[in-house]
């Protein structure tokens, strides 16, 4: 990997804030964006006091919708969970939340992860169905090395902002046959406070995360590898949402079987076998009783079986792969809610009716050099996705909207994209244009009455749903030199049968409070799109200057504004680097949110810019490095929300940061 | 895969065939078996002829609403067949300091396809009170071709749920009695009610061509509601009134009533609207 990133040095890169590296090279990689998260070269956290999310929200196309200071919601392109691709090492991961609290980044840690792996549109379907690409979050694994050899990273990291202690340690063995290692990271975090020191109750959070990968070396060629991945967060505040969480917790595991090369002409086949399982619980006991209309419980389970098997070949100019890809997946999530009278029954519900999920899929892509500055990327996919209800209670719950609905649902899945690109000395440009459906998410096709508290609606799943059709163009162009990057790209998405909720007057509300029912439905069609220019400036080997800036549209066909879609943002940066040295100052920034989706519920939001500082310096000792990373985030203390704020909350006001590693 | 589907749609045609078995099986058992076998004695009595009134029915006990019972007379241990079955109860009180008396609805015993074995409603409309507050059933019957009569004191307790509910309107008392469903479920549920009336407190008749219209509530829940209602209607004359009961969830729910005859007049009820909560008449249903 490291050999094929050939440095074409993004300048998107250095305008990032934190410490993490946006890379992308050349051809093949022009599509693809990647966040290091860890240091390749002694492979230790970049700055392991960072979360997932702050690694991620760098990426060109990637918001984060924010519900509380713990697990938001990744969007890419403008598109969340359902209309996006998410694994971890390819292993498809599905949320047991009906409330969107626990997207699956939430359930690793920096410390775990090597770098993610960012695809715009269908280029992102190698592992599956997306509309609006794929992220990708690869664990960090170790290499066999000629000699055995012990190596370590300990950590602390403080926050003033919000108390955040975190404190992690690793420990690596690697031989010729064999390499292990083990991760633990403990953060525990108390509330928030956002600009003007106001404190946001309920924003607290403690999570432990650990990991452990095991790898055998069968023959030079084949490797055997295990790893296990357990997380769990308690007492997770959302102040956003009117309930919090007790419990989210995973357990991820997989065996991997590698060989390369294979015969004379596979360069490498994979093939992996997985199983998670995700326990969430959400809980209102910690709040104040007059705020809470009727006390719940609200637990929800995900459990994942799944396989993929990839080859990858060289045929003179032709690189070629094939992955089949398959998974089996759970989601039953219920609700019992206690009346204030004692003598009344308990109520209940299911609101994921035991949803079984099964998808197998198969995925070809060639990328072909046609000349030095000629390549075609072709990717197609095509998949069976079917939906089945197991539980009889759950199923004839749903048949009150529904009565004529079946138990299952097949669905035939597919997907191709053509990118043609060229280089010519300093330029790279490309074109591109795809086609890719999906099938509707658990909650499109089956929630029952989950409350959407931005909207204050009650949702109800649509099992008739169409599949969402996405037809899309990309474009790129991009300048290298050695002092100045630039690069200009932007995608167009014509999303037929987009899924959106509807408010269906005659029904009502469930959910104490709220304003009403919205059915999922599809719209005649929906349209996105996204441009982003950066630049990086190289004025010497000491300073750097990077300014980027990101438009985004959506609309439905009725030209109302979609929901979450980012106003214009900019941002800009200057870095120092000298010996070990660096430091940076960066602004970030948005306009208005003038185009908010009021048709959707969705609040206008005041403009804001904030400017964050950070520095970070590594000294050798003995033979051994230490490193210190210290930063500012919102100098200036500005209070501010921002169009992905869930609820309008506000965002973190000033912090400081302080981050130790030592690493042997 | 490919196997494991064919498996599949295998053990379903064995399956389908196995039901259909015994499907036909049981409906022969059904004949010869005792009718009653797994149903409570809830009434016997005996009368001076020697003729022995049994009633039977899959509650423990009689409860205030609809009660579904079969009926059997026996002489000598030996089912007897009946004609002209006339069944009625009445309430006698003195709780209040002064006797009085009043009667409740039944349906009359109808023959079964077990010979000697008949089937009606009764609709208790109140819960007895030991000796002082008290229902007496009454059956007069033809048997071999001599008329008896049964007279039996029979306790009714207050069932958990109200599904029975009375109102006067134009000079007649209605009484409308949930019969379905007994063991509500989360979902759609078939529902079935019956709408007497009386001129006299002593004779009821089923009303023909009115609808009851229903709106489940859960007043916990600020009033939710359950969509997708059919409201009760007459597919006969002197039938059960036949709907749809929806229910989104377990719990406490008021189905709120609102009667209506044939003329579209709403003889009873009101619609539940933000200010209205509740309909002046309703059933109450907890699972």
């Amino acid at each position: 990997m490291a050999k094929r990133i050939r440095l074409a040095y993004l300048c998107s890169v250095l305008a990032l804030p934190l410490w993490a590296q946006s890379i992308q090279n050349d051809s093949i990689q022009e599509l693809q964006e990647i966040i290091l998260i860890s240091n390749t070269k002694n492979n230790t956290p970049n700055n392991p006091i960072a979360s997932i999310e702050n690694y991620l929200k760098q990426a060109k196309s990637i918001d984060m919708i924010q519900r509380g200071n713990y697990a938001w919601e990744p969007t890419l392109n403008s598109m969340a969970t359902e209309r996006i691709s998410l694994t971890i090492d390819g292993m498809h991961i599905f949320n047991a939340c009906t409330d969107k609290m626990d997207p699956i980044t939430s359930y690793v840690e920096t410390s775990n992860l090597q770098q993610a792996s960012i695809q715009s549109g269908q280029q992102g379907n190698h592992y599956g169905p997306t509309l609006g690409g794929s992220i990708d979050l690869q664990t960090r694994r170790p290499n066999f090395t000629t000699s055995p050899q012990w190596e370590g990273n300990l950590n602390l990291g403080y926050e003033t902002n919000n108390q955040l202690k975190t404190a992690g340690i690793i420990l690596q063995y690697t031989s010729p046959k064999w390499y292990f290692q083990t991760q633990t990271t403990l953060r525990d975090a108390g509330n928030y406070k956002a600009g003007n020191r106001q404190e946001i109750l309920y924003s607290q959070y403690t999570k432990t995360n650990a990991s452990g990968v095991l790898g055998y070396s069968i023959s030079p060629n084949k490797t055997l590898e295990t790893q296990v991945i357990y997380d769990k967060a308690t007492d997770v505040g959302y102040p956003a949402l009117p309930m919090d969480v007790s419990l989210a917790e995973a357990l991820i595991t997989s065996i991997r079987y590698e060989v390369k090369p294979l015969f004379s002409f596979i360069d490498n086949w994979e093939t992996k076998l997985y199983y998670n399982t995700i326990t969430h619980r959400m809980d209102d006991t910690k709040r104040p009783p007059e705020t809470i209309a009727i006390h719940m419980d609200m637990p929800g389970w995900s459990n994942t079986y799944g396989l993929y098997s990839s080859i990858k070949s060289t045929q003179k100019n032709h690189h070629l792969s094939g992955t089949i890809n398959s998974y089996y997946n759970k989601s039953l999530a219920e609700m019992t809610m206690y009346p204030n009278n004692p003598n009344e029954k308990e109520m209940f519900m299911y609101t994921w009716p035991d949803v079984h999920t099964q998808y197998t899929g198969i995925n070809l892509q060639d990328h072909w050099e046609i000349d030095k500055e000629k390549s075609l990327q072709i990717t197609a996919s095509m998949g069976v996705h079917a939906n089945q209800i197991k539980n009889q209670i759950a199923l004839e719950s749903l048949q009150i909207f529904y009565p004529d609905m079946n138990n299952s649902k097949t669905r035939l899945l597919g997907s191709a994209a053509v990118n043609y690109i060229i280089k010519k000395s300093n330029w790279n440009y490309g074109v591109g244009t795809a086609l890719g459906n999906r099938a509707p998410s658990v909650s499109e096709g089956y929630g029952f009455y989950l409350f959407n508290s931005s909207e204050q609606f009650d949702y109800i799943g649509n099992p008739n749903l169409k599949n969402e059709i996405s037809s899309e163009i990309n474009a790129f162009l991009s300048y290298t030199s050695p002092t100045l990057s630039s690069r200009l790209s932007g995608s167009f998405f014509h999303i037929q049968h987009y899924i959106i909720g509807n408010i269906i007057p005659e029904l009502s509300a469930m959910t104490i409070g709220a304003k009403g029912v919205k059915q999922y439905n599809n719209l005649t069609y929906a349209q996105l799109a996204t441009l982003n220019w950066s630049n990086t400036y190289k004025i010497n080997n000491q300073w750097r200057f990077n300014i980027n800036i990101r438009y985004n549209y959506g609309e439905d066909n009725d030209k109302n504004h979609l929901p979450f879609i980012s106003p214009l943002s900019y941002g800009s940066s200057i870095t120092y680097t000298k010996n070990k040295l660096q430091t940076s100052l960066e602004l970030q920034a948005n306009s208005t949110h003038n185009s908010n989706a009021q048709v959707y519920g969705e609040q206008r939001t005041p403009s804001y810019a904030i400017l964050n500082w950070n520095i970070n310096h590594s000294w050798s000792v003995y033979r051994n490095t230490m490193t210190i990373h210290c930063g500012v985030s919102n100098i200036f203390d500005k209070y501010y929300t921002t169009y992905s704020d869930w609820n309008s909350i506000p965002r973190t006001g000033r912090n400081l940061s302080i981050n130790l590693q030592y690493s042997w | 895969m490919k196997y494991l589907k064919y498996y599949t749609i295998l053990i379903t045609i064995v399956s389908l065939f196995n039901a259909c078995q015994s499907d036909d099986s049981n409906s022969e058992k059904d004949f010869n078996t005792d009718p009653v076998e797994n149903l409570n004695k809830v009434i016997e009595t005996q009368n001076s002829e020697g003729y022995n009134l049994a009633f039977y029915s899959s509650e423990k006990d009689i409860q205030t609403g609809s009660n579904i019972l079969i009926a059997t007379i026996t002489k000598n241990n030996k089912v007897v067949i009946a004609t002209d079955l006339q069944l009625s109860i009445t309430m006698y009180m003195s709780s209040h300091g002064h006797n009085m008396s009043h009667g409740a609805p039944v349906t009359q015993l109808t023959t079964t396809k077990h010979k000697g074995f008949y089937e009606g409603f009764i609709f208790p409309t109140m819960a007895s009170n030991g000796t002082s507050d008290y229902w007496v059933l009454r059956l007069t019957a033809t048997v071999d071709k001599q008329t008896v009569v049964f007279e039996s004191n029979i306790e009714v307790k207050q069932s958990k749920d109200k599904t029975i509910t009375s109102f006067n309107y134009q000079d007649l008392n209605y009484t409308v009695a949930l019969i379905s469903p007994k063991t509500p479920k989360i979902g759609l549920n078939s529902s079935s009610a019956l709408l007497f009336t009386t001129e006299d407190h002593e004779t009821f008749k089923i009303v023909d061509s009115h609808t009851i219209h229903i709106d489940p509530r859960m007043p916990s829940m600020k009033n939710h509601g359950s969509p997708n209602n059919i409201n009760l209607t007459q597919a006969v004359s002197q039938g059960f009134y036949t709907g749809q009961l929806s229910l989104t969830m377990s719990g406490y729910w008021k189905i709120n009533l609102m009667i209506e005859n044939s003329h579209g007049t709403i003889i009873k009820g009101n619609p539940i609207t933000e200010e209205q909560e509740s309909s002046d008449i309703y059933f109450e249903l907890e699972f």
